[in-house]
């Protein structure tokens, strides 16, 4: 099924589902793919989990940060909305150069403090 | 043609073999997590079952029907991920250990309903007691006389 991509405003956040265990992704995991994934809007733990991992329920191990997207494209990355079936608010974030080491912390320093899935009480 | 999809060594596991054509992503998070694909004239879905985030994964490849090809490519969201549920039960699968996105090992696994966090399970405990079974067999070749001389 195709699904229209929308623009996606300035002062929209995007969310990076990522695990205390293996911590955030700031780079391409593999060559042959040209950029990193996210979910528009600010989703809860559990939420972007749930676009991600097939199985199991949301742990203290599920965390998420934040980003506004004016903030990653002054730092020239490309944000685009680019739906997939399996999850409506994907969002491709692309780096027009080599994603190097500096890259990388640029991208990081976009993003808030992790949110931690918690089982009572707080965000969930 | 096989029910079972052919899969091969060091293949990327969204195209698991040089013979594989890739039809339509369904879902994508850093790297592709499922879809369809075709081998000969089989449609196949494959679809991560754990491991999303990390080096090491699990896949499963499912061969459908036209009827369940035409639902997966006409829903979104949780109705996809329950048309999946429902495409990976009640047949024979290959399911497929990947480290760093590379097809390592893999079982034909006789799934039923139990859903994809068993299947994985199942398919662990499979691959586990093979592996053992391997290296004791190794162990064994490797006290054989002929070697200890040597």
């Amino acid at each position: 099924m195709e699904i229209r991509p929308r623009e996606i405003a300035d002062d929209e956040y995007v969310s990076q589902y990522g695990s205390q265990q293996r911590g955030f992704q700031d780079r391409p995991r593999i060559q042959d793919t040209d950029g990193l994934s996210g979910i528009l809007g600010e989703l809860t733990p559990a939420e972007a989990r749930r676009r991600v991992r097939r199985v199991g329920a949301p742990t203290g191990d599920d965390g998420v940060r934040y980003a506004r997207v004016g903030d990653l494209r002054a730092a020239y990355f490309e944000v685009r909305h680019t739906p997939w079936p399996g999850n409506t608010l994907h969002v491709s974030i692309r780096y027009p150069s080599e994603w190097d080491d500096a890259v990388a912390g640029t991208f990081n320093r976009c993003f808030s403090d992790p949110v931690w899935h918690q089982r009572t009480g707080g965000r969930a | 043609m096989s029910d079972l999809l052919l899969p091969e060594q060091g293949a990327r596991p969204w195209l698991p073999a040089s013979n594989v054509t890739a039809l339509t992503t369904l879902n994508q998070y850093d790297i592709p997590l499922s879809g369809l694909i075709q081998q000969g004239e089989t449609v196949f879905l494959y679809t991560c079952l754990l491991g999303e985030l990390e080096d090491q994964n699990v896949w499963a490849y499912s061969r459908l029907s036209e009827a369940e090809v035409e639902g997966l490519n006409s829903l979104l969201d949780d109705e996809l991920a329950a048309a999946t549920d429902d495409a990976l039960a009640d047949r024979m699968l290959v399911v497929a250990v990947a480290s760093d996105h590379q097809l390592v090992a893999w079982l034909p696994i006789d799934a039923g309903i139990e859903g994809p966090l068993a299947l994985a399970k199942r398919f662990l405990g499979h691959m586990a007691a093979r592996l053992r079974e391997t290296q004791r067999d190794v162990e064994t070749l490797e006290s054989q006389p002929e070697l200890a001389s040597r």
